[in-house]
């Protein structure tokens, strides 16, 4: 992805910052999940799509990420399900558009993929789904 | 994008969408037309159609010629189940997600972006036919 050592490159550096906060956002995403399971038990079977998050935050990462800022775990499982879907929703346009925008191929690519993940996920987050 | 890595992608991309066409085209003589496969093959066929003419007219418009479906496609193994059929779209939509993760590398500007958006179809079509849902759709290993 984008090349460290080369701070000067402004390119370079929005890449940087691209990878940067796609990693942020999938630590977000990560303790959302892990916040919603200690909540209902009875969601755990989604451990999987946290798994997804946890290899987005190495994928991304150019260094340590802060841990994931928690969001409130509502009160119902279905209503659990619908705010992890919302908060999986915008991290993918953001990802989308990032993907648009990065200058790196190889950058595009992770991003674009990612994305592709979260729309997995949201057909999975649909409620009525076992 | 004469000669460049974006049109060797999207030729390869197109050549996927023509071998993606023909699978639906077999798998849609196969599944019951009023069962949920039945929509999902039709609403893949159509999909696949759309993506294909929408590579050629994007060749055209840079005086690319492109390429065309192969005469005749061998399939990796028989297909007279549902089972056979799922097994076939789960490879195809695999297989066209590497593509398009491919394009999006090698791309810019709207063909990106319209790449972007085929990568997260091809993640949710296999999904729907069975796939388990992966970290990297079409780059990693799942």
């Amino acid at each position: 992805m984008a090349d460290a050592t080369e701070p000067t490159d402004v390119r370079a550096s929005t890449d940087e910052v691209l990878a940067a906060a796609a990693a942020r956002s999938a630590a977000d995403l990560l303790v959302a999940y892990e916040a919603t399971f200690r909540r209902h038990p009875g969601l755990s079977h989604l451990g999987p799509l946290a798994a997804h998050h946890a290899q987005h935050v190495e994928a991304f990462a150019q260094q340590p990420v802060a841990n994931g800022r928690g969001a409130r775990v509502p009160r119902s499982p279905r209503d659990a399900l619908s705010a992890l879907a919302a908060a999986e929703s915008g991290i993918r346009e953001r990802r989308v558009a990032a993907a648009r925008a990065a200058t790196s191929g190889a950058l595009a690519r992770a991003l674009a993929s990612a994305a592709a993940c979260q729309s997995q996920h949201l057909v999975l987050l649909r409620p009525g789904r076992p | 994008m004469t000669g460049s890595p974006g049109e060797a992608a999207a030729q390869a991309t197109l050549a996927g969408e023509h071998a993606a066409v023909y699978a639906y085209g077999v798998v849609g003589g196969v599944v019951d037309p009023s069962g949920a496969l039945g929509g999902l093959a039709r609403a893949g066929y159509g999909a696949h159609v759309n993506r294909r003419d929408r590579l050629e007219r994007s060749l055209r418009a840079l005086d690319v010629e492109p390429v065309a479906a192969e005469p005749g496609y061998a399939l990796p193994r028989p297909v007279t189940t549902e089972a056979d059929a799922a097994r076939l779209i789960r490879r195809v939509e695999d297989r066209c997600a590497v593509l398009h993760a491919a394009l999006v590398a090698a791309s810019t500007g709207e063909l990106r972006g319209e790449a972007v958006g085929w990568l997260s179809d091809a993640a949710t079509r296999g999904l729907a036919w069975g796939a388990p849902p992966a970290a990297f759709p079409g780059v990693g290993p799942t």
